[in-house]
C-alpha cells in the first residue's frame, strides 16, 4: 500500500512508521522542512520510506513537489497523525496545528487522485467532559472543553466529519492516554500519568513524610477512568486497522484498552510499583483540592480528567477488529516505571 | 489559484474549504472560525497575511453610523492593522448595496410581507442604514439592542429612539470586550424579564447571522426570519429553532450557497486588479451573478395550540374549597360571601397540559380561568355585568396567547348564551355544547347497550320509548333529533308548552315514522320510558319522580347541578343513572388543580374547546341556545378522529363499572318479574 503519513517524527509517528515499514508498505512522510534532517536520520534504516517536504499549517501543505508526484498520485491511504499534544498549549498554537492543519490536510486529501482512505487520529479527549457511556460516534461540536488541546482536536474532528469526501472512505481513531512502550518502557516526555509517576518517584525518597502520611488522597470523582494505552500497541493496532478495508463511508473507533482502568486502581498499582507503602483513600468530591495539584507537580489541566467518569465504548473496534486486545496495565507497569526513570533525572 | 481566508467570529467547528471559479479564475475560500476569540483572530490575520489575496472578516463589529456620527470599534481597527497590506472585506458594503434591493424585489412579489407586522430587531443598530425602509412599511418596530448588547431589559420602538440611545451609549459599548459580552447566555434572563415579552410577540424578526450563535432562538418559532445572508449552518440553526419562514436578503452565489456576505465581498475584492472596491463596481458584480434573494418555507413544527376555558364553582360548597376560604364556610355569613364573590372579577386559575391528539400529534395546552360565582349568582345577576367579567377574561386569555376560549357550566347559560361575549371577545368563543350533546348520546347508547333490555327492530330502531326532559334546551333539542331517528316513540318534556309543541311539529317533519309526544311534565310518561335524558337548568329542583320510572330504564342526567338527587338515585337500584357528559382527552393530561372530576375525565365542553384547538379550527363553533345538529355530528366525528373518548361512564357517586351495570340489570329483571 502507498501511504502518506503526517506527524511521523512524533512519539506515535516514529513507531507507526516503523510498524508500517515492517509490513512492507511504501510510505511517504510529510515532514516539515525544519525537521527533515532529523527525520532522515531517524528513518535511515527503513526501506520504502520517502520524504516529502510539507507543512500542514500552509495552505497547500506540500512545499516541494518535485520527485514526489508519483507517490502523491498513487496514494492508497492518508494517515493524518500530526497535531500538537500538550495540555497546557496556548490556543494560537493549538489552533494553527490542530484545526488549520487538519483543515489543510482535508483539502489536500480531497485534491489527491481518487484517494481510497483518509485516516484521522483524533483523541478520546473530545468527549472527556461526558459522563457515563460514550459511544464511538458521539460528538458535540458545540461543547466547551477544559483545555485548548481537547477543544481544538474536537473542532478538527468535526471538520473531518463534515467535509465532502466523495469516494474517499474516512476512519477516525480516538486513542486513549498514550503511555510508553509496553516492552521497553521508552517514553519521550513527562505527561499525563507520568506526572503521578514523578510524584511517586519523589515520595520514595521522602521516607520520613510517607511514614507519617495516613494514606494517599485521591481527588476527583468516583468511577473516573484513565484509558491508558501503550504507544507500541497503538502503533500495532493502527497498522492492522489501516490494512483492513472498510465497509463504512465514515467509521470511528475508540482505541482504548478492553480493561476499564479506574483512577484508584491506577494509583494503587503505581504506588506499589514505586514501593511507596501507602493506602489509597478517596477524598470527598470537591474542586477545592485542584489548586493543590500544581504544588505536587501535577499541572492544573490534568484535574478535569480526574472528574470524567466517561467510559469509552469499544463496540466498533470489537465488531470490526475482534482480535485487538491490549495487555493488562499491571503487566506492563514495571516496564513503564523502568522507562520513566530516565525522564526524572 | 487565489486564496481567500475568511476569519469568522463564529464557531470553528463550522470551518470549511471551498473551491470555486469566478470569472475564469480559481479561488479557494478557507473559513477559520475563532469561537468569539478576538486575539486568535488577530493572530490568524497576522500569520496568514502573506499567504492569501484577501481576507474576509465576518461577525466582528462593523463601522456603524449612528445619527451623524461614524463609530469605529477598536476591534475593527485592530483587525485592519493585523492584516497589513492585504485587503480586508467585512461585507458591509455588499450588504448596504444588496440588502434593500433584495428586500424590495421580494416585496414586489409579496406586497404584504411587512405591512402591519410587528418587526423585531435583535440588534437594530447593525441595520441602521435600512431602518427607514422598514419604517415606511410598518410603524410597529421593536428593537432589543439594549438587551442584547448591554443586558438592559428595555425595548425601543423607533429608529430615532434607537439612534439616540445607542449614540449616548457608544462610549460604553466601545469598552465592552467583544469576545465575552456576546457569549453570555441570555436565555434565563429573557424568561425572567416580563419587560421583554413584547419582543417575543413579533411577527417578523431581523437577525444578524453572527448573533444566531449567541442568542437563544426560541422566540423565532413559527415566525418569519429575515437574515442578511444564509449559509448552510445558518439555515440549519434557523430550521432547528423552528422558524416558519426564512428570508435571505442576499444575492445567493448560485454555485456555492455557503458563501456569506463578507466572503463574497472579499471575492469581488480579490478579483479587482487594484484591490479596491466601490459601490458602483459591486453593484455590477452582483448583477452579473444574476443572483436572487431566497425565501425558504420551512415545515413548521406543530406549535402547541393554546385554549382557555372559564369555569366557576357549581355549589356554595365548592366556593369554600379555595384555600383560605375554608374557615368561612361554617359561619352564618356564608350566603353573604357567596353573594360577594358573585361580583368578584374572574382570574387565572391553573394550566392544563399534556393533551395530544392521536390523529396528528398536535399538542394542546389549556388555561383555566375562574369566575368565582355560583350558578345561583350567575342566573340572578344582570347578564351585562357577567358579560363584562367574562369579556375581561377573554382579554386576559388573549394577552396570555390563547387562541380560543370555552365557556364552562353556567357561564354559557347566562344571557344570550355566548353570542354577546363572542361579539366582544378578541378570540373565538365556544360554549362546548356540541360535544356535550355528543357525549351525552355516547353515554346513553353505552348504558343501553350494557343493560341490553331494549330490543332493536328490523329497521335498526329501538322498540321502546325515550324521553327528553328539557327538550327545548340546546342540548335537549339535539338529543331529541338524534333519538327521533333511533327510537319508535319519543316523548319531549319542557316547561313551556308553546316551545314543546313547536318542537314536536318540527320533529315530525324530520321523522314522520316516529311517534312523538310533547308534554310539560314527565311523570305521566315515565313508567313507559326505557331511556330518559334530562337536560334542564332546574338548579336542583325536582323535575321528575324517580319512583315511577320503569325498572331497567337508563337515565342520563346531563344537568348540572343534577336533576336527580343522590337520595333519589339510591332508592332505585334497578335503574341505571348516568351522569354523562364527561369525556377523556387523549394524551397524558395534567391539570394544575382539581376540577372535582374523577380520574382523567373533563367536562365535555372543555374537551370541545381543546378539540377545536387540536384541529386548528379557531372559530365560534357552538354559540347561543340553538345547537346545530350538523355541528354535533361534525364534532362527534372530530372527537373520534382526535381520540376523545367517553371516559368510564359516571354515576352520581362516581364511576359506574360494568359489574354495577350487570347488577342493576339483575335487579331490574327481578322487579319486572314480580
Amino acid at each position: 500500500m502507498n501511504i502518506l503519513l503526517t506527524g511521523a517524527t512524533g512519539f506515535i509517528g516514529r513507531r507507526l512508521t516503523h510498524a508500517l515499514a515492517a509490513k512492507g508498505h511504501k510510505i511517504g512522510l510529510l515532514i516539515r522542512p525544519s525537521s527533515l534532517a532529523r527525520a532522515k536520520k531517524t528513518f535511515r534504516d527503513l526501506p520504502n520510506v520517502h520524504f516529502i517536504e510539507a507543512d500542514i499549517s500552509r495552505n497547500d501543505v506540500v512545499v516541494r513537489v518535485a520527485g514526489t508526484e508519483a507517490i502523491l498520485q498513487e496514494t492508497d491511504a492518508v494517515i493524518h497523525l500530526a497535531g500538537t499534544y500538550d495540555l497546557a498549549i496556548p490556543l494560537e498554537e493549538a489552533y494553527t496545528n490542530n484545526v488549520i492543519g487538519t483543515q489543510n490536510m482535508v483539502w489536500f486529501a480531497q485534491r489527491l487522485n481518487r484517494l481510497p482512505y483518509f485516516h484521522y487520529i483524533s483523541t478520546y479527549a473530545v468527549n472527556s467532559h461526558c459522563q457515563g457511556h460514550v459511544g464511538e460516534d458521539q460528538i458535540d461540536a458545540t461543547s466547551k472543553l477544559a483545555d485548548h488541546y481537547a477543544q481544538t482536536k474536537l473542532q478538527a474532528e468535526s471538520i473531518v466529519r463534515q467535509a465532502a469526501w466523495g469516494p474517499t472512505k474516512v476512519r477516525i481513531y480516538r486513542p486513549g492516554v498514550i503511555v510508553g512502550d509496553s516492552l521497553t518502557g521508552a517514553m519521550d516526555k513527562i505527561d499525563g500519568p507520568y506526572f503521578f509517576f514523578r510524584l511517586f518517584n519523589q515520595m520514595r525518597k521522602w521516607k520520613s513524610l510517607t511514614r507519617r502520611m495516613p494514606f494517599f488522597p485521591i481527588v476527583g470523582r468516583q468511577g473516573a477512568q484513565v484509558p491508558l494505552l501503550p504507544v507500541n500497541i497503538l502503533a500495532d493496532w493502527l497498522t492492522t486497522m489501516v490494512e483492513k478495508p472498510s465497509a463504512h463511508e465514515l467509521r470511528s473507533y475508540h482505541l482504548v484498552s478492553q480493561e476499564n482502568l479506574l483512577v484508584e486502581n491506577f494509583l494503587r498499582e503505581s504506588l506499589k510499583a514505586y514501593s511507596v507503602p501507602l493506602m489509597v483513600r478517596r477524598m470527598p468530591e470537591t474542586r477545592l483540592f485542584n489548586p493543590v495539584l500544581p504544588l505536587v507537580g501535577i499541572p492544573r489541566e490534568v484535574a478535569p480528567y480526574l472528574y470524567s467518569t466517561a467510559s469509552f465504548s469499544r463496540e466498533h473496534v470489537d465488531e470490526d477488529f475482534p482480535n485487538l486486545k491490549a495487555p493488562l496495565f499491571s503487566d506492563y507497569l514495571p516496564k513503564l516505571v523502568e522507562g520513566a526513570r530516565g525522564l526524572f533525572e | 489559484m487565489k486564496e481567500i481566508i475568511k476569519v469568522a467570529y463564529g464557531p470553528s467547528s463550522e470551518n470549511y474549504d471551498a473551491k470555486f471559479s469566478f470569472k475564469g479564475e480559481d479561488y479557494r475560500l478557507k473559513r477559520l472560525g475563532v469561537d468569539a476569540n478576538v486575539d486568535l483572530a488577530l493572530h490568524l490575520l497576522k500569520n496568514f497575511r502573506h499567504e492569501c489575496d484577501a481576507f474576509a472578516v465576518a461577525g466582528f463589529p462593523p463601522i456603524l453610523k449612528i445619527g451623524r456620527e461614524t463609530i469605529i470599534h477598536p476591534v475593527y481597527k485592530q483587525l485592519r492593522e493585523a492584516a497589513g497590506t492585504t485587503p480586508v472585506a467585512d461585507g458591509t458594503l455588499l450588504r448596504k448595496t444588496s440588502f434593500l434591493w433584495a428586500l424590495k424585489s421580494l416585496l414586489k412579489r409579496e406586497p404584504l410581507l411587512l405591512s402591519q407586522k410587528k418587526i423585531g430587531f435583535f440588534c437594530g443598530i447593525f441595520q441602521a442604514d435600512f431602518l427607514h425602509f422598514f419604517e415606511e412599511h410598518t410603524s410597529d418596530l421593536v428593537f432589543a439592542d439594549l438587551y442584547f448588547s448591554l443586558g438592559i431589559p428595555k425595548l425601543m420602538h423607533s429608529s430615532r429612539q434607537l439612534t439616540k440611545a445607542m449614540g449616548r451609549l457608544t462610549p460604553a459599548l466601545m469598552k465592552v470586550s467583544v469576545g465575552k459580552k456576546f457569549t453570555k447566555d441570555y436565555d434565563a434572563l429573557i424568561f425572567r424579564t416580563p419587560l421583554m415579552r413584547e419582543f417575543h410577540r413579533c411577527d417578523v424578526y431581523i437577525i444578524h447571522k453572527t448573533q444566531l450563535d449567541y442568542v437563544k432562538l426560541w422566540p423565532l418559532e413559527g415566525k418569519t426570519v429575515i437574515v442578511d445572508s444564509l449559509d448552510r449552518f445558518t439555515k440549519e440553526k434557523l430550521v432547528a429553532a423552528g422558524a416558519g419562514r426564512i428570508i435571505s436578503c442576499f444575492p445567493e452565489f448560485p454555485a456555492h450557497p455557503e458563501i456569506g456576505c463578507a466572503a463574497l465581498e472579499a471575492l469581488f475584492l480579490a478579483h479587482q486588479p487594484d484591490k479596491v472596491l466601490d459601490e458602483e463596481t459591486l453593484l455590477q458584480e452582483v448583477r452579473s451573478l444574476e443572483a436572487h434573494p431566497t425565501i425558504i418555507e420551512t415545515e413548521t413544527k406543530s406549535k402547541t395550540a393554546q385554549f382557555a376555558f372559564v369555569i366557576h364553582p357549581l355549589t356554595q360548597k365548592q366556593l369554600f374549597l379555595v384555600p383560605g376560604m375554608k374557615n368561612f364556610s361554617n359561619l352564618p355569613i356564608a350566603r353573604g360571601i357567596e353573594k360577594m364573590m358573585g361580583k368578584v372579577p374572574g382570574f387565572y386559575y391553573c394550566k392544563m397540559n399534556g393533551i395530544k391528539s392521536e390523529f396528528n400529534g398536535q399538542e394542546v395546552e389549556g388555561e383555566l380561568y375562574v369566575l368565582p360565582a355560583t350558578p345561583k349568582q350567575l342566573l340572578r345577576q344582570d347578564p351585562e355585568s357577567i358579560y363584562r367579567r367574562i369579556h375581561q377574561l377573554c382579554l386576559l386569555a388573549h394577552s396570555r396567547g390563547t387562541n380560543i376560549i370555552g365557556l364552562g357550566a353556567y357561564t354559557k347559560i347566562v344571557g344570550d348564551a355566548g353570542v354577546t361575549i363572542a361579539n366582544r371577545s378578541p378570540i373565538p368563543v365556544t360554549t362546548g355544547n356540541s360535544l356535550s350533546a355528543a357525549a351525552t348520546l355516547w353515554a346513553a347508547s353505552y348504558g343501553l347497550e350494557r343493560m341490553d333490555l331494549v330490543k332493536k327492530g328490523a329497521d335498526g330502531r329501538y322498540q321502546g320509548t325515550a324521553m327528553v326532559i328539557g327538550a327545548t334546551g340546546s342540548i335537549g333539542k339535539v338529543c331529541v333529533r338524534h333519538l327521533c331517528h333511533q327510537w319508535e316513540k319519543v316523548i319531549l318534556v319542557a316547561p313551556r308548552p308553546y316551545k314543546v309543541l313547536d318542537l314536536v311539529d318540527e320533529m315530525k317533519g324530520h321523522c314522520p315514522n316516529t311517534e312523538i309526544i310533547g308534554s310539560t311534565h314527565p311523570d305521566k310518561y315515565t313508567p313507559d320510558c326505557d331511556l330518559i335524558i334530562t337536560s334542564t337548568s332546574a338548579q336542583g329542583e325536582k323535575v321528575m319522580d324517580i319512583a315511577k320510572v320503569k325498572p331497567g330504564a337508563v337515565i342520563c342526567d346531563v344537568s348540572r347541578p343534577f336533576d336527580l338527587g343522590l337520595d333519589d338515585v339510591s332508592t332505585r337500584p334497578d335503574v341505571l343513572v348516568i351522569a354523562s357528559g364527561e369525556v377523556e382527552l387523549p394524551g397524558q393530561v395534567k391539570i394544575g388543580k382539581t376540577l372535582n372530576l374523577e380520574g382523567g375525565a373533563v367536562y365535555a365542553c372543555l374537551a370541545e374547546t381543546a378539540l377545536l384547538a387540536m384541529e386548528g379550527r379557531f372559530e365560534n363553533f357552538s354559540l347561543s341556545r340553538e345547537l346545530d345538529y350538523d355541528k354535533v355530528i361534525e364534532i362527534d366525528q372530530l372527537a373520534r378522529k382526535h381520540g376523545i373518548r367517553l371516559s368510564a361512564i359516571m354515576g352520581h357517586t362516581g364511576e359506574i363499572t360494568d359489574q354495577e351495570i350487570a347488577l342493576c340489570r339483575e335487579h331490574a329483571l327481578k322487579v319486572r318479574l314480580t
